[in-house]
């Protein structure tokens, strides 16, 4: 593949845009670190309310907010935190129907929510819709991370041609998982966001780094585009946002 | 203590992973640390220990939005209060977020294995972070920082990378809940140069610093 400049990409702090798809283990330390980052505009995506169980990790949210729409308990943190850039918040359920729209209303995207079925659907609107965005997760003590300029740098799809067959894989409530581990991927998460932004050349894009909090190691493994992905590869098969290319979750 | 119904909700995603047991939940609720430093990282560190459920963190080091800190971790957990002050505390666990690698550092770690307390030290620099769990024998905080390239000076400009919080609240939070030390090499994790990996540190010859945290025990 031919290089290519991630100045493509930038856009200047104070009129940036940036989606937070997802406010809860991913977005919590995401929110909080681009609360300080001078962007212009945040949006915040998520259809759930606030959750006890939650708390042990989102750590944007708050006891007294449990019930709330996480969307409006992530705009009153940042409110709270002194962001002074403008939050749109996105209180439903990203799905085929509206995702196009949403992520082409921000110029990087970080892929914080929990399920398969929202990160693949996520891969395939980012890269039809041309924004670049950060991929990670999270389970127990260890997870991922990789950023991907679309068609340009590996997609999801590039390494995983479609999501694991539900049931196969646990989920965050059936595992569990590790607060601050969570954490230590969402913020790098932001930090990656705003690189894409200031069009800098040293994102974790072509590389996915994995990061185990048990043994608190990380590890970098190189990869690269797959000319037959189905998403960004040389004669794709997903051009379009299509419900039969996103399987239901077991337990949605 | 045995764990109440809501506490059981609140740390059900943690006590749900294996090793994660109730005992281990009653030994982060009993616990205390000692935080020194201030920046968003380590206001971030206090919000996980906060989620975790560490009982007590007491703050050392003059900070003007430590009310507000204070706050938000209270609103995030009430099992867990965070304190002004440290001042004649016996804590379980030090976590030093001082923008310091001279003898100031090298004399708090040589404080805290004496008093066999686990030492934790972050230190920020030009968008990257290193941590390390001081044992015995380890170089002082300075010649870790020559290891990574960087020099005090460095310390001034930090960057805006916050990994470092919840970083150290991980490394806390497992051996606190008696999971053991996750390791005692020297990370780097540089979100600037988008590189995250360990760093072998040795100490510099004829460093008087090294010999003082090589005499502290
Ligand atoms: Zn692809
Ligand atoms: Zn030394």
């Amino acid at each position: 593949m031919a290089a290519f400049d991630p100045k493509e990409f930038a856009v200047p702090r104070e009129r940036a845009r940036v989606l937070v798809a997802g406010a809860g283990g991913l977005g919590s330390p995401a929110l909080a670190a681009l609360a300080s980052s001078g962007v212009g505009v945040i949006g915040v995506a998520d259809s759930d309310v606030v959750d006890l169980s939650n708390l042990h990790r989102q750590v944007i949210h708050v006891t007294a907010g449990v019930g709330l729409p996480k969307t409006a308990s992530a705009e009153e943190f940042l409110k709270r935190s002194g962001f002074g850039g403008a939050v749109l918040t996105f209180q439903t359920r990203l799905d085929t129907g509206n995702i196009m729209e949403v992520v082409s209303e921000f110029d990087v995207v970080v892929d914080a929510c929990d399920t398969f079925r929202s990160k693949f659907m996520l891969n395939d609107a980012c890269v039809l819709a041309g924004r670049p965005f950060v991929h990670a997760g999270v389970l127990q003590f260890e997870g991922q991370i990789m950023t991907i300029y679309p068609e340009r740098t590996a997609c999801l799809r590039c390494l995983f041609e479609s999501p694991p067959p539900p049931g196969s894989v646990p989920t965050c409530q059936e595992a569990g998982v590790l607060g601050a581990a969570a954490g230590v991927l969402g913020a790098i998460q932001a930090a990656e966001a705003l690189k894409v932004l200031d069009g800098k050349k040293t994102t974790l894009s072509d590389r996915v780094v994995a990061f185990d909090a048990r043994h608190m190691s990380f590890r970098t493994v190189p990869v690269s585009r797959d000319p037959g992905c189905p998403v960004c590869g040389t004669k794709p098969r997903i051009d379009s946002m299509e419900d039969a290319n996103y399987p239901p979750e077991a337990c949605d | 203590m045995p764990l109440r119904d809501d506490q059981i909700r609140r740390y059900a995603r943690q006590l749900v992973m294996r090793d994660f047991t109730g005992a281990a939940q009653e030994c982060l609720l009993k616990s205390r640390v000692l935080v020194y430093g201030e920046g968003p990282p380590m206001d971030l560190c206090v919000l996980y220990l906060a989620a975790a459920g560490v009982g007590d963190i007491h703050l050392s080091g003059v900070r003007p939005s430590v009310l507000d800190l204070i706050w938000r971790a209270a609103a995030l957990n009430p099992d867990c209060r965070v304190h002004e002050g440290g001042r004649g505390l016996r804590p379980d666990y030090v976590i030093d977020f001082a923008q310091d690698a001279g003898p100031g550092a090298a004399r708090r770690a040589a404080g805290a294995l004496r008093a066999g307390l686990p030492y934790l030290k972050v230190l920020r620099a030009a968008g990257a972070a290193i941590m390390k769990r001081w044992r015995e024998g380890d170089p002082c905080p300075g010649c870790v920082l020559n290891a990574a390239g960087l020099k005090q000076t460095d310390l001034l400009n930090p960057g805006e990378t916050s990994v470092s919080g919840p970083a150290a609240a991980a490394f806390a939070t497992l051996e606190l809940a008696g999971l053991g030390v996750p390791t005692h090499n020297a990370l780097l994790m540089d979100a600037d140069k988008g590189a995250y990996r360990e760093l072998a540190a040795t100490p510099l010859p004829e460093c008087i610093m090294c010999a003082e945290l090589a005499d502290g025990r």
